[in-house]
């Protein structure tokens, strides 16, 4: 009710909508140009597909745009057999 | 598989599927709303779609969290997890419009959500409202339960964002089973959201016993489940000398199945087909799914909750798919006059890195 | 064990197996016969619809402005028997008290345009116009701050917004709607205090003990089981409660 209480949710808010306005300004042009370079299993131009992950690349795009400015691409995931498996072949 | 990704990958069976599951939502809240109206028909139902969206919301959500641990206890319930993401989807868009309310040029069905309803028209923007409506923050009976609910949406937000299978490559499988696994803690502030929010306003105890109930039979059947699941995990096999593990006789396994042992913090799965034997990881890349639980197909281990495959000499998915996990050495041994059930297996301790081809082991 | 020729096993792009399609034949139905049953149960134990009504309609008033904005409309007919007046709070047609332009006519006759929201016996008027009119003729004198003292009262019960309480909000009070009635009250919407006595409900309107509007004051207890001692007034149909708020005690 307070003003204070007012001004922190509104700061909040203004933050929250911020990253994701800069999450969708990172990823329209990030699905069409960059995305193939991260994940080269995306092929084609298959647009609904493209518009199915926007919303989340809104979400996780700093991921994204660390990976396009290293050149990486997604990593693969890690199990105990994975590391095992490569602690082994380099001791 | 990943070979270039679909939008939405629908078969024969997703899509009956996602019919059963949409006819079953519009059935819930078309008869939620003209049961109220059938109440006294001089009543203004206005707001009640609010209720009706949100109950739908959270009793799916009961039904989504059935599936896991059911399918631990019978694969027959494999058919309802294989598409659970339809569902989880679904059910976020039904709590979207529990709040925000469903307004879409050029369809009928327009209902108020309860943002709008409770929160707008006033002298502060509604969303601001929504934290500093109820400021009893520091209370437990008198907690703004809205928060609980923005918590909640928040999380299906993310789920249903990332429910594409683009994701589970690029967060990787344990990150985005781990990120899913957010829908215990979505779950949990539901409950508090019911119990702090609709159960303060209306006693009535059915509504109580409701909620109640649900919670229990979610936590039971986890509790269930999982005490099996660690039963399994405790019997880890450590190797002998030469590396290698027994891990048990050829009689032990079905034919083109598996059987499923720990070795190396892991699960392996040891496959029978053909007369040859094969040890590959448990560990499905697609959601990590269990392929010891699987079968052999067309010459392909076959993952039984999306049907991903893998060569089991190899562990390399078929071109032109490029799923690869581990594999493990193996041998056979017996004394050479018994029958050949009674040969014993040994899987290599230590994994091969994935796709990497091994010679099966011949009965 | 070796090879037994049933070993059915599902894969979605691949045909069911029947032992798999009986399974889902008797599962889905029983959830669909769930689904069913909740939404058949479920609005029924929703046992908190409100009856609120709404008219449109015009009133030909006395205005008051503090500190509860409200119009005092003559009642027809023979008034013998009870006050000679009713008297009906107002607000805007959002979650505001009535607007400057509107406040600016009180304490002269006017013709009211509104939506006449009603609850029981708790009315208000949702106010969209006022027009300035000559006082009616053979009409009683209106005495707006002249009321009947009731004495000093102990009251337990709910604060609550007089306007979505008695509109269309399902229930209008508790918890759940908290929120609502505290955008409704900081924006001008006089504060109702409701006292349930068995079946029977009260309505009092809540000024401080110099008469003053509480609005500010009483955001946060709203929605809270709360006891109010002060003094009641009785002005025409309505009643009103004066309390300092520094003195409401929250109960349980
Ligand atoms: C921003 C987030 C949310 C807000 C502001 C919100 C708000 C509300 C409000 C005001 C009520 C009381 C409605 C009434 O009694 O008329 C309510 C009830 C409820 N909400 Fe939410 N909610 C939110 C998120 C959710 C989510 C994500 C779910 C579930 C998936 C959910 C499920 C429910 C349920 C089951 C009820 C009880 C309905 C009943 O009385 O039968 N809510 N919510
Ligand atoms: S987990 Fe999806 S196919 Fe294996």
């Amino acid at each position: 009710m307070d003003g204070v209480g007012v001004a922190i949710a509104e700061t909040l808010i203004k933050i929250v909508r911020g990253y994701l306005f800069a999450g969708l300004v990172f990823s329209v042009p990030f699905v069409i140009f960059g995305i193939q370079r991260v994940d080269p299993s995306v092929k084609g131009w298959n647009v609904l597909f493209r518009v199915l992950i926007l919303p989340g690349l809104s979400v996780f795009w700093p991921l994204f745009a660390v990976r396009l400015v290293r050149g990486k691409r997604h990593p693969v995931e890690r199990t105990a057999h994975r590391l095992a498996a490569q602690s082994a072949s380099h001791p | 598989m990943s070979v270039g990704y679909k939008s939405i990958q629908w078969n024969r069976q997703k899509l009956i599927y996602d019919l059963i599951l949409w006819a079953s939502v519009a059935a819930y809240i078309a008869i939620f709303m003209a049961v109220t109206k059938g109440i006294d028909s001089n009543l203004d139902i206005r707001g009640v779609q609010i209720r009706a969206y949100g109950s739908a919301a959270f009793l799916l959500l009961h039904v989504i969290l059935s599936i896991g641990p059911l399918s631990r206890l019978s694969p027959k319930f494999h058919p309802l997890l294989f598409n659970r993401r339809h569902m989880g989807v679904t059910m976020f868009f039904l709590a979207l419009i529990h709040v925000v309310g469903l307004n879409l040029p050029g369809l009928p069905l327009k209902t108020t959500g309860a943002l709008t309803w409770y929160h707008d028209f006033g002298n502060l923007d509604p969303l601001v409202s929504l934290f500093v409506g109820n400021s009893h923050y520091g209370d437990f009976i008198q907690f703004p339960f809205e928060i609980l609910g923005v918590g909640a949406l928040a999380i299906f937000f993310v789920m249903a964002a990332t429910s594409h299978d683009f994701w589970l490559v690029n967060l990787t499988a344990p990150i985005w089973k781990a990120l899913h696994m957010g829908v215990y803690v979505a779950y949990g502030l539901l409950v508090g959201h019911v119990v702090l929010g609709a159960l303060q306003s209306n006693r009535h105890p059915a509504m109580t016993v409701a909620v109640g109930v649900g919670l229990v039979w979610i936590v039971g059947l986890h509790l269930l489940a999982g005490s099996r699941e660690i039963k399994q995990d405790k019997a880890t096999l450590s190797p002998s000398d030469d590396g290698f593990v027994d891990v048990g006789t050829v009689a032990e396994i079905p034919d083109n199945r598996a059987k499923v042992v720990t070795i190396s913090g892991e699960r392996v799965a040891v496959f029978k087909y053909d007369g040859k034997i094969s040890a590959v990881s448990n560990v499905c890349q697609h959601q990590n799914g269990p392929l010891g639980e699987g079968k052999v197909i067309d010459g392909c281990i076959t993952c039984p909750w999306h049907g991903y495959q893998y060569l089991p000499d190899c562990g390399a998915s078929p071109p032109p798919f490029t799923e690869r996990i581990p594999t493990f050495d193996v041998r056979l041994a017996g004394d050479g006059q018994g029958p050949v059930e009674d040969q014993r297996i040994f899987v290599r301790a230590i994994p091969n890195a994935p796709g990497t081809h091994v010679d099966p082991a011949v009965i | 064990m070796s090879t037994s020729p049933n070993d059915e096993f599902y894969v979605n792009y691949s045909k069911m197996p029947s032992s798999y399609r009986w399974f889902l034949f008797k599962v889905i139905p029983l959830l669909v016969i769930g689904v069913v049953a909740f939404a058949w149960l479920l609005p029924g134990i929703h046992n908190q619809f409100n009856s609120g009504k709404f008219q449109a309609q015009s009133f030909d008033g006395f205005l008051v402005g503090e500190p509860i904005p409200h119009i005092i409309v003559p009642r027809p007919g023979n008034t013998q028997a009870g006050p000679a007046f009713s008297r009906y709070f107002l607000s805007a047609t959002n979650k505001a008290g009535p607007s400057q332009k509107i406040l600016d006519q009180a304490g002269q006759w006017v013709t009211l345009k509104g939506v006449l929201v009603s609850r029981s016996n708790l009315s208000m008027v949702a106010v969209q116009s006022a027009e300035p009119i000559d006082p009616p003729t053979g009409v009683a004198e209106v005495r707006p701050d002249e009321g009947n003292a009731l004495g000093s009262y102990a009251l337990e019960g709910e604060i609550l917004d007089g306007k979505c309480y008695p509109g269309i909000m399902k229930p209008g009070h508790t918890k759940t709607h908290r929120a609502c009635a505290i955008r409704c009250i900081s924006g001008g919407v006089p504060a109702v205090f409701r006292v349930q006595n068995d079946g029977d409900v009260m309505y009092f309107l809540l000024a401080d003990s110099a008469g003053q509007a509480v609005n500010a004051r009483v955001l946060d207890w709203v929605a809270d089981s709360i006891r109010i001692t002060g003094e009641v007034t009785q002005y025409d149909d309505m009643y009103v409660l004066k309390a300092d708020p520094e003195g409401y005690e929250r109960l349980g």
